[in-house]
């Protein structure tokens, strides 16, 4: 019984590991740091701070789905990142568009 | 004559031994739909889609007029129907890379060197033995959806990021993902404030 609940466990942890794998996530959150080659430092909505790295054929867009540029983007902005099947690389960077 | 019959013979055996083996291997084997077509299947399947066509058809020009309204509506009709399996920018994403032949990456020459009328014929007819289905009624309405599917496969290679954008707000969505949009959109308009866990989301902080 006592393997069995062991088995079960190691097979629970080996699906979710693997389900995760060559899928594409949306991430919401808010830049907290800048980096020279484009990247940035993401605070999600959990609390955890991710790594966004970003590739020529990243698409900057606001959140009404108007392009954005890559200079719009800077700490403190609220962002929703849809990242590519890699895990690290976004697709796709929506905006909140600025308040007047 | 009795050597050339034995040669033959002997060719016509060896072929048939030849076609046995690989018949054995194959269903042993088995098939599986995440299998490429092999080159033969695919000349035969592309001559067959040919000759599907009505020949009225084969050579015909499009006739509705190509304006950015048109292609506006082609583009949410894609999104709304087509994307599921093509993808929305139409390289053959979701489920039609689980099908056998795999849905083609329509931003390539293999498409977009059909003719209008084949790429209409396509839509309004479908194509037997693969994943596309026939979405004609006959009535002037459904030629008219599918002639302004044509125009937006023709604009497929220079989609942009907008449009694509734009494109995911209209493709079919459950519950959940509905529930996922609203939260993000709700996000991005609250600039400036602090970052509130999102109720929705995993406990890692992302959604599918």
């Amino acid at each position: 019984m006592r393997k069995f609940v062991l088995y079960s466990l190691l097979m629970l942890l080996a699906l979710n590991a693997f389900g995760h794998a060559g899928e594409v996530h949306n991430y919401m959150g808010t830049v907290t740091a800048l980096h020279d080659d484009g990247s940035f430092m993401l605070k999600k909505t959990d609390g955890k701070t991710m790594h966004v790295e970003v590739s020529a054929s990243t698409a900057y867009l606001h959140a009404n789905g108007k392009a954005a540029t890559r200079a719009e983007l800077a700490a403190g902005k609220r962002v929703v990142v849809t990242i590519s099947t890699d895990g690290k690389t976004a697709t796709t960077i929506k905006l909140a568009v600025a308040k007047k | 004559m009795r050597t050339r019959s034995k040669v033959i013979l002997g060719v016509i055996a060896v072929a048939v031994l030849v076609a046995i083996v690989t018949f054995a291997s194959m269903i042993r084997r088995g098939f599986s739909a995440h299998d490429e077509p092999s080159r033969v299947e695919g000349v035969m399947a592309r001559a067959m889609r040919h000759w599907a066509v009505p020949s009225d058809l084969r050579d015909m020009k499009n006739p509705v007029p190509l304006t950015p309204q048109i292609v506006a509506e082609g583009r949410a009709h894609f999104a709304d129907h087509c994307a599921g399996c093509h993808g929305n920018d139409g390289k053959g994403g979701g489920m039609g890379k689980q099908m056998y032949p795999k849905a083609p990456d329509m931003t390539l020459a293999a498409t977009q060197s059909l003719s209008d009328g084949e790429l209409f014929s396509i839509i309004e007819n479908g194509v037997r033995l693969t994943g596309m289905p026939g979405f004609g009624s006959g009535t002037a309405e459904s030629a008219h959806g599918s002639w302004g599917l044509v125009h937006f496969i023709r604009h497929l290679p220079k989609l942009t990021a907008e449009e694509l954008a734009e494109m995911q707000k209209l493709n079919p969505k459950s519950p959940a993902e509905w529930q996922q949009m609203q939260q993000e959109e709700a996000f991005l308009a609250g600039d400036g404030e602090e970052p509130a866990p999102a109720a929705a989301s995993t406990a890692s902080g992302h959604h599918h």
